[in-house]
Parts: C-alpha cells; sequence; structure tokens
C-alpha cells in the first residue's frame, strides 16, 4: 500500500493512477461524511466528486508535515458549508449552534432513564440514529461522523477544525447524548 | 465517588482513562445500580453506532472523476495549445522577414505596419462593397418576384390553356440548351 504522501508527489509529477488511487483510498470515507451531512445519496455522490476535484486542483499546496486525511476532509468540511450557504441553507449552524451552549458535560446522568436497549432490538437502534441525525446541529453531526462513521481521532478532527482537543472531545460525547435523547423519546 | 457523568461514561467506554480513574469508575459501576444501567444503555448505543452500515460508491466513481478532471484540463490545454502556436507562427513568419529583407528593425516594423495599414484599408473597403452589393440584393429579390408574378398572372389572363403549356415547354427547352450549352463551353473548352 503507498503511503498518501507519495500518491501526492507522483500526482503532482504528473501520474494522473497515483491520483485514481488516492480517489479509490477516500471515496468511500467521503461519501459517508458527506452523505450523512446532506442525507441525499446522488447529490452527495456529486459533491463527493466535487471535493475530488476542488483537491486535486489544490493538491500543489498540501503540505506534507500534515496528515492527508485531515488536508482532504478539511476542504471537503469547508466546501458542504460553502454549498449549504449558496443553498440559503443555515451555514451558520455549523459552527455554532444554540444547543451546544446549553449541554453541561458534569451533570449526573439522570436515575430514570427510558431503557432504550429494552425496547428496541439493535438493528432498530440503528435506523433511529440515522433518523436522529437529521435531527442535531450539523456541527455536531459532523464531528459524529467524523469520530464514529470515519473513525477519526479525536486529535485528527481537533486538527481538521482547529480547536482543542477536549472541546473536541466534549462536542462528541454532546452529539451522541443528543442523539441519545432522540432515541429515549421513541420509547 | 460520586455518580457518573455521560462523559464519564463514553471515556470509560473508550478506555481513554487514566488506569486509577478507570479502577475507580469499575468499583463505583459495581456497587451502583444507576449506574451500571446508564453503562449498559450507552454500551448497547455505542455498539449500534460502531455497527452503522456504510453507503457505498458506484463501481466507476473513480473513473467518472478522473474524467471529469482530465476533460476539463485537457479542453484548457487545446486552448493554450492553439494560442501558443498561433503566436509562435507570427513570431516565426515576423523573423523569417526580418532575416530574409535584409531591413532593420525599426524598417521592418516600419514596413509591417504600412502592408498592415493597407490590407485593413482594403479589406473594409471589401466589406462595405460586399455589404452594399447584399443589400441591394435583398432589395432587388422582392420586386424582381413582383414583375414576375404580374407578368405570369396577365399572360395567362390573355392566352388560351394551349399556348400556356406551349410557351412553358418552349422556355424548360431553352433552359435545358443554355444550361447544356453553357456546361459544354466551360467544361470541355469547345468554340462555338
Amino acid at each position: 500500500m503507498y503511503e498518501d504522501k507519495d500518491l501526492v508527489r507522483r500526482t503532482l509529477e504528473g501520474e494522473k493512477e497515483a491520483f485514481e488511487m488516492i480517489i479509490k483510498k477516500y471515496q468511500t470515507p467521503l461519501l459517508n461524511y458527506i452523505g450523512r451531512m446532506v442525507r441525499e445519496r446522488e447529490l452527495a455522490l456529486d459533491l463527493t466528486q466535487d471535493v475530488f476535484i476542488k483537491t486535486y486542483a489544490s493538491l500543489h499546496t498540501y503540505q506534507p508535515e500534515h496528515k492527508f486525511s485531515t488536508w482532504l476532509f478539511k476542504i471537503a468540511s469547508n466546501y458542504t458549508i460553502d454549498y449549504w450557504r449558496k443553498k440559503k441553507i443555515d451555514a451558520h449552524s455549523i459552527d455554532t449552534s444554540k444547543d451546544e451552549d446549553n449541554y453541561r458535560p458534569s451533570v449526573q446522568i439522570p436515575a430514570n432513564e427510558p431503557s432504550v436497549v429494552k425496547k428496541f432490538e439493535l438493528s432498530e437502534i440503528r435506523e433511529k440514529i440515522e433518523r436522529a441525525l437529521e435531527k442535531i446541529q450539523p456541527s455536531l453531526r459532523e464531528l459524529f461522523v467524523w469520530r464514529h462513521i470515519n473513525e477519526f481521532s479525536y486529535e485528527e478532527i481537533a486538527e481538521i477544525k482547529g480547536l482543542p482537543v477536549g472541546t473536541i472531545k466534549n462536542k462528541v460525547f454532546q452529539a451522541k447524548e443528543m442523539i441519545r435523547k432522540h432515541l429515549e423519546a421513541a420509547v | 465517588m460520586n455518580c457518573l457523568t455521560p462523559d464519564q461514561i463514553y471515556l470509560y467506554l473508550e478506555k481513554d482513562l487514566p488506569p486509577e480513574e478507570m479502577n475507580r469508575i469499575s468499583s463505583h459501576i459495581a456497587s451502583c445500580q444507576k449506574c451500571r444501567i446508564g453503562l449498559k444503555e450507552r454500551t448497547v448505543f455505542m455498539e449500534a453506532v460502531e455497527s452503522l452500515p456504510l453507503l457505498q460508491v458506484p463501481p466507476d466513481f473513480a473513473q467518472q472523476v478522473m474524467a471529469r478532471i482530465f476533460t476539463a484540463k485537457s479542453s484548457v490545454r487545446v486552448w493554450i495549445a492553439g494560442l501558443a502556436t498561433g503566436f509562435s507562427l507570427v513570431i516565426a513568419i515576423f523573423l523569417a522577414a526580418f532575416l530574409q529583407s535584409g531591413f532593420s528593425l525599426s524598417e521592418l516594423f516600419i514596413q509591417l505596419n504600412r502592408s498592415l495599414w493597407t490590407f485593413i484599408s482594403n479589406l473594409s473597403v471589401f466589406f462595405v462593397k460586399t455589404i452594399k452589393i447584399i443589400s441591394l440584393v435583398f432589395d432587388l429579390i422582392p420586386k424582381l418576384s413582383g414583375y414576375i408574378y404580374t407578368t405570369l398572372t396577365s399572360i395567362t389572363s390573355v392566352v388560351g390553356i394551349e399556348v400556356q403549356v406551349t410557351l412553358i415547354a418552349l422556355t424548360i427547352l431553352m433552359s435545358f440548351a443554355a444550361y447544356f450549352g453553357l456546361r459544354r463551353k466551360i467544361w470541355t473548352g469547345e468554340k462555338t
């Protein structure tokens, strides 16, 4: 398996196949990120293509001291925000959220939480998670997807967003608790 | 130890705590039913999260992206190559003229300027004349068709049907004769 940095170097030297290898490596992670953000398969496929084209055009600006994957997902994140801005969708909500301000990580778990485990099968929980994802703020959804679908480390997410690792952890936990609240509401 | 917060439970599940903190939480969970239930709920939740299905990419996705990148790039390249070739050709002609003519560079520029100016003035005269001819033709066509129509109407009102047929046949015959005669003259060079 080739290193990303080698593939980038070879692409810049004019080897088309090297960029095709980059696409094949990242097409599924990128589609799963963008797909979960825009919730429409065809649109997600178009945006994923656009992100790769944009990446190819700005490949000469990539600095090898950074991880290629985090650089690529930063482009994807900015592109998704731009898309929402153009469509006049509330792009602001991807950066900040009212719900985030209300979250208190130090609050203990309540005594009588409705039991999702007793009520639903695992497959049903999965379906409900997918639906709940649509209802949480894009800024939290993005971090949740990166952590649990793209399997980025908190450090990598912090690098993409340019935020402290602790902040990222809090926001990911907050996203999970918000999704759980939607699940509990269905019990 | 106080009861756990959701964040502590998630950190515990991810084993993202120092060993002594992990042990303290394990002991607390063993003795606290509320936190045990809380942990169980989040364990199953995380199990579902970790097994969410992945969206699949079409098999030809990479080829589609490559085609989009390199089609756009090559069309730009064709334009750049065309412009570069044209520019190089102009420079080459200019250099050849400079070497062949024996003029100095300033003289060559003056000559070139004059030739260009003459060419442009001739071309503009040609354009003006062409436009005049076209506008004349456009003026004449409706008038000419009007005359033909009036003539034909008057003939048909004066002469009988037999004479009309004879006249049409004669016209067709004469047109054929004129056409073939002309063609023979042009293609074989035959003198009459």
